[in-house]
């Protein structure tokens, strides 16, 4: 399993690569401009710093995700990946579940590190009125699972034999699940919404991996 | 995980990313109509309601020297599209903190001092801190904690417990913090300085406390200003510089300036007397100092009618002003926008809670040069929801929270069916009625369903499968529709050799004949067709 993980984060390097240095680079802004900003008037609330970073970036994160995913797929039918593996011992699952790992893990690199800024900024710059840490969590995970249902879309999607309708699909139904943010905000509401959309959107890849020939 | 991989999994999994993209992109659809209705037809347009005189001051109003007489204005402002939006009503907590959980409540922030209150959720306390400037920005140091039964400079468990306040409202008062507590359904006034814990008593659910001037709702949406009464600009007001608030033009251009009537201190706060709003929708008094609740001072106008009262949920916006002469309360202000944000209506109280004026306005789209478009394009979106949440939207109308209602993606509370319901009166009348408003998506739904069984049975499903397959499309319409198109089975059909339709290769027996795979060859006719020509 690890090897087909590795595996995957080969083929997908470019995407990791160039993500790590973009966010290093995120992070550091972030960095910078929360201890320059600090010890201004603000002393409520979160520093807008810490999670208006996301703003401009993030629908272009969400759409590499669903990219990604289509990727992972598309070249798996186009160059026979999985039928050549499927001869040896590994089983479709696997094959599948090292996939959306790997993609999972992506999100996280895109995440985590920032999250982590987060919280280690707060630390080190404590607020007086002490923000709902809830509040920041909710943020998080509104955007990892946003992030992993345009990925599992894109895998939902990826396994088709075109290029054109995949790639017509990523575009108009990632902005259209991003703005599921917009509408219901960081609440409960979508972070249930997105949850049932990943479980649909991946039995459906689970599905269609499963029975297709590869 | 054999489970997965059930025919019916497949189609509910397909059919729920169906419903969702759909439903936000027919959520945006209709978002853009109603950006459209309201920019470009009803702000500053319609939907306005001007009371003059405003009633909170005959006296004045009737002077001989008064020119223009109080008012009262209120309309329905462009925030309306964007103030129900998650990440709009997000942004303040984001930028602010949970508003119910702390508040800086004096000083001076270029020299850096400043008191703060925070809640303690561990301790069930408020906490009194003393913020100051340190090295790395902010810090703080905790001087006394108070609880229901008194204030110390420890967490002493003595000092009793107050119940969470996330949905508990509080305001600060310069020197002192006033509480409704949820639990013990009473005020409690904290004073820091004097360390002393007040209590009222008890009372039915209070929901929100106002602020000096007031208290609101959505208050970006709704503009609701009071203005003085006017009267020609003298010379020694010139002298004294005193505000021009509006200038009149006589026949011959000559330009007169006019000031307030107004000599008193007049306008809409007070620093004395607080005004809550309880969850019936009932306006009270409270007296900052004495703790003291009067009777009911006004209610929230319902914004569908011209006598009826409201609950804070029932409405999308409103606002509630204390009107205030030379520090004496005098009268109290309440605007309010229905549900749909259709309607605005203005109610205003004397100072023991006797309505003296109301008055309301209610845009109808139809009216409109554009607006019967605009709606009928909506009315035709929301039928493109399927028939079966149009239905559960019609039995659902009064359950959801006005603000969550414009929200909605599956189910629509402020869809016309919906409105219908909030507004008929009966159950088996106003259910025919639904039913014909949400007809266009019954006869879309019944559409597609037919179409649905037509290609089913040619697909070669069972006469079960077929039946699901037509009931599910009449209720879950275009949704069930793609999900259908998407996990038919994709075989190639042939040709049957004894009934000649097509069939499945995959299935022992022609779907549309019964026969099996083996068919007895034809025996040859006896008599044959000869070419040849007939004998002229």
């Amino acid at each position: 399993m690890l090897a087909l993980i590795k595996r995957e984060i080969a083929d997908a390097a470019v995407f990791f690569l160039i993500t790590a240095i973009f966010v290093l680079i995120l992070t550091g802004m972030l960095v910078y401009r929360v201890a320059i900003g600090w010890g201004s008037d603000q002393i409520l609330g979160v520093p807008s710093t810490m999670y208006k970073i996301f703003g401009n970036f993030f629908p272009f994160i969400f759409l590499i995700a669903a990219v990604l995913g289509a990727l992972q797929m598309y070249l798996d039918r186009d160059k026979k990946i999985s039928s050549y593996l499927s001869t040896l011992a590994t089983t479709r699952r696997q094959i599948l579940s090292a996939k959306i790992i790997t993609g999972v893990l992506w999100i996280l690199l895109v995440i985590l590190p920032i999250a982590a800024t987060d919280a280690v900024l707060l630390k080190v710059f404590p607020m007086v009125a002490v923000p709902d840490a809830g509040f920041l969590i909710r943020i998080f995970v509104t955007i990892f699972l946003c992030g992993l249902a345009c990925y599992s879309f894109g895998l939902l999607v990826g396994w088709h034999s075109g290029k054109s309708l995949p790639a017509l699909g990523i575009i108009l139904v990632t902005p259209i699940l991003v703005s599921l943010i917009v509408i219901k905000g960081f609440g409960l509401q979508t972070i249930i919404f997105f949850l049932l959309f990943i479980s649909a959107a991946i039995i459906r890849t689970w599905q269609k991996f499963m029975s297709l020939s590869l | 995980m054999k489970f997965l991989n059930k025919y019916v999994i497949k189609v509910l999994a397909t059919g729920f990313v169906a419903l969702v993209v759909l439903s936000i992109l027919l959520f945006w659809a209709r978002k853009t109509c109603q950006a459209i209705f309201y920019e470009k037809l009803v702000v500053g347009k319609t939907a306005q309601v001007k009371i003059q005189p405003s009633g909170l001051l005959p006296e004045l109003d009737n002077a001989p020297e008064v020119v223009t007489k109080s008012s009262i204005d209120a309309d329905i402002d462009d925030d309306v599209v964007s103030d129900s939006l998650g990440i709009v009503r997000d942004d303040w907590e984001l930028e602010n903190g949970k508003s119910s959980e702390f508040c800086v409540i004096s000083g001076d922030k270029k020299k850096g001092n400043h008191n703060l209150i925070l809640f303690d959720k561990n301790l069930g306390l408020f906490v009194f801190y003393d913020v100051f400037k340190a090295k790395r920005g902010w810090d703080r140091k905790v001087i006394l904690y108070a609880g229901p039964k008194g204030v110390s400079e420890t967490a002493d468990k003595n000092l009793g417990r107050f119940s969470e306040p996330r949905n508990n409202p509080w305001r600060v008062y310069a020197d002192s913090l006033i509480f409704f507590d949820k639990s013990h359904s009473c005020f409690f006034q904290i004073r820091f300085v004097e360390r002393t814990v007040d209590k009222s008593p008890q009372l039915s659910e209070v929901v929100q406390i106002g602020g000096i001037v007031g208290f609101d709702k959505n208050g970006g949406s709704l503009g609701l200003i009071w203005s003085p009464p006017l009267r020609k600009q003298t010379p020694l007001d010139e002298e004294d510089k005193k505000k021009i608030r509006a200038s009149i033009q006589d026949k011959d251009g000559n330009k007169t300036n006019l000031v307030s009537a107004a000599e008193e201190r007049m306008g809409t706060y007070s620093k004395e007397d607080i005004l809550v709003l309880e969850s019936n929708g009932e306006i009270r008094r409270l007296d900052n100092k004495t703790l003291e609740i009067s009777g009911q001072v006004g209610f929230l106008p319902s914004a569908i009618d011209s006598v009826g009262r409201a609950r804070p949920e029932e409405l999308f916006a409103y606002s509630v002003q204390p009107f205030v002469v030379n520090d004496e309360y005098a009268g109290t202000i309440a605007a309010s926008i229905s549900r749909e944000a259709l309607g605005i209506q203005v109610a205003v109280f004397d100072k023991d809670g006797n309505l003296i004026e109301r008055k309301g306005a209610h845009i109808d789209p139809f009216s409109m040069a554009g607006g019967p478009a605009l709606t009928i394009t909506n009315y035709l979106l929301e039928n493109l929801q399927p028939a079966f949440l149009g239905l559960v939207s019609y039995f659902t109308a009064s359950t959801f929270e006005a603000v969550d209602g414009h929200t909605g993606l599956f189910l629509l509370p402020n869809s016309l069916v919906a409105i219908f319901n909030r507004e008929a009166k009966g159950i088996v009348g106003p259910l025919f009625g639904a039913m014909i408003i949400i007809s266009p998506s019954i006869v879309l739904g019944l559409l597609l369903g037919f179409a649905v069984y037509k290609d089913a049975t040619v697909t070669g499903f069972s006469k079960r499968a077929k039946r699901y397959w037509l009931f599910g499309t009449i209720l879950f319409g275009l949704s069930a529709y793609i999900a259908y198109r998407l996990t038919k089975p994709k075989e190639t059909l042939v040709t049957c050799q004894n009934c000649g339709k097509m069939r499945r290769p995959d299935m022992d027996r022609c779907h549309r004949c019964g026969s099996r795979w083996f068919v007895p060859e034809l025996t040859a006719p006896i008599w044959r067709i000869i070419s040849e020509e007939p004998p002229i």
